[in-house]
């Protein structure tokens, strides 16, 4: 009886562990899986075919803001670095009539700041969306043209005026 | 003799490089703007000038060509084998080292310097492969050593110059020339061309042409020009490619062993990801699989395209992480500010 019972036992014991074993794998593999496409609500989409400037210029603080907004009835045409192609991807996905963007603006572009210029008000730190500006207080700022996506959004912010375009190609 | 076109007077005074001091062979070069002519287009100068820095053991002049239809190098060599062998002696001379090597692809040239009997200067033959003209490759068959990604010959050593270059640089310091023409495979025949011809006034021919060669040349726009870095112009081909047959062939040339038919397959699909993870920066646009392909697909084409895509993906991605990362940190400061002030109005300061 009891040799029985303890045959059971461990049986029971070792399919537990081992239930526990590949389950907990099989739980990990698809949460892993779940990390590596993060795309599963209709915003995240939309937010895919933004060009991710985050230039503000749609009237929203940021492409991921607009996507949310887009996907609750916005217009699908308000994104000038997207241009006309991003306008109708966006129309072709939610199923709406496709509507052409009036102003555009070239994405190849990035902020360089005039350093001999810049009197180190830390003004455009504040305004870049990506971080892309370093430099502190009183001491002169730079541009990481790796991380610059050409939003503008430094240029009206800056007092003396130090922060100029130029194209992305002639620095990368 | 190729025929040369007519050339503004040399704007330099000539030097007698054999007494002239290293730095002022140096500051010559840099005053000509002497580019690498094999197609980077690398300041000479700041090469030399590495080379300076890091110490050179060998200096090698890189005749290899191996890209379908293009001898312009060979030419070169053929007809000014003189010159080019004194560029090496000034650069040689301009970096304190006397360990001076021509490599080159082709029997002909090699047979010829053996005749020539030139000392000081040993020639290399190496195989007929399009990834041996590449300098790192060139560096790994010649001397067996390895110069790690992310760092140049001249760091370690070696310092690689095209013979194109190496002529000019002859031209620079003995005759006072700027480079401002060069040898280069139009079509099937070569010749000397001044930098800034429009490419289209080249070939009679009204078809598409590439700067560059067949395999590796990009398709000329209509305002394109011939630079100082354009080798060849060929014809373009890609209207007679087929359809994949997945032979594979392409695979297997590939100097960094890149999956260039799954590649190519997924970036007809557009799926840049996919490419990405397949290691599309990887290549360096040797163009043996293009050499390789049996249906004649531009497949550098399609890599360099998935490239721009692979690059513009990087950049969306890292601007969409750093703006959400900076989105939470702003609204965990404005909601630190508000506890900090409901705490406040908590526990008003006592008078």
């Amino acid at each position: 009886m009891s040799v029985v019972f303890q045959e059971a036992l461990r049986v029971g014991l070792t399919l537990g562990v081992l239930g526990v074993v590949f389950g907990g794998g099989i739980l990990l593999l698809a949460s892993w899986a779940a990390s590596k496409r993060p795309v599963d609500n209709l915003a995240d989409r939309v937010n895919e075919l933004l060009p991710q400037i985050q230039c503000a210029k749609c009237g929203y603080p940021g492409c991921l803001p607009y996507a949310e907004a887009v996907v609750s009835g916005e217009r699908t045409d308000l994104c000038p670095p997207g241009g006309r192609e991003t306008a109708i991807a966006l129309a072709d996905l939610l199923g709406r009539p496709i509507a052409e963007p009036t102003e555009t603006m070239s994405v190849n572009t990035i902020a360089l700041i005039d350093e001999s210029r810049c009197v180190g008000c830390a003004l455009c730190i504040d305004a870049c969306p990506v971080d892309a500006i370093v430099g502190a207080e009183r001491f002169a700022h730079t541009v990481i043209i790796d991380q610059c996506t050409g939003c503008e959004l430094c240029m009206p912010v800056c007092p003396v005026d130090c922060i100029d375009m130029h194209s992305r190609t002639a620095y990368a | 003799m190729l025929e040369r076109s007519v050339r503004l007077p040399p704007e330099f005074e000539s030097m007698n490089w054999q007494q002239a001091t290293p730095s002022s062979i140096l500051a010559r070069i840099k005053e000509a703007g002497i580019v690498g002519m094999g197609g980077a287009g690398y300041p000479t100068a700041a090469k030399l000038a590495s080379g300076r820095h890091y110490g050179t053991q060998q200096v090698i002049a890189n005749g290899v060509e191996c890209e379908p239809n293009v001898n312009a190098d060979r030419s070169l060599m053929r007809h000014y084998l003189s010159q080019v062998i004194e560029g090496l002696r000034i650069v040689g001379r301009c970096l304190d080292c006397d360990q001076l090597t021509l490599a080159v692809s082709d029997r002909q040239t090699h047979r010829e310097f053996q005749s020539a009997a030139i000392d000081g200067v040993t020639c290399e033959i190496v195989d007929d492969d399009p990834a041996n003209g590449e300098e790192r490759v060139l560096v790994q068959t010649l001397f067996g050593k390895t110069i790690p990604a992310a760092t140049y010959p001249s760091q370690h050593g070696f310092v690689v110059l095209n013979v194109a270059t190496l002529f000019a640089i002859c031209e620079a310091v003995c005759d006072g020339y700027r480079p401002t023409d060069r040898v280069i495979s139009v079509i099937d025949d070569d010749r000397w061309v001044t930098i800034n011809t429009p490419i289209q006034s080249l070939d009679a021919d009204s078809s598409t042409l590439r700067q560059g060669s067949v395999a590796t040349g990009v398709v000329a726009t209509d305002d394109a020009t011939v630079t100082l870095t354009t080798n060849a112009i060929a014809r373009d081909r890609s209207q007679l490619s087929r359809a994949c047959i997945h032979c594979g062939w392409c695979d297997d040339v590939c100097p960094r062993s890149l999956p260039v038919e799954s590649m190519l397959r997924s970036l007809q699909s557009c799926e840049t990801l996919a490419s990405i993870d397949a290691h599309v920066d990887a290549c360096f646009e040797c163009g043996a699989c293009v050499v390789a392909c049996p249906s004649q697909i531009p497949l550098l084409d399609w890599i360099r395209q998935g490239k721009f895509e692979a690059n513009v993906t990087r950049l969306k991605q890292r601007a969409r992480v750093r703006f959400e990362r900076r989105n939470k940190r702003e609204s965990q400061r404005v909601s630190e500010e508000e506890t900090a002030r409901e705490a406040r109005i908590q526990s008003p300061p006592k008078w």
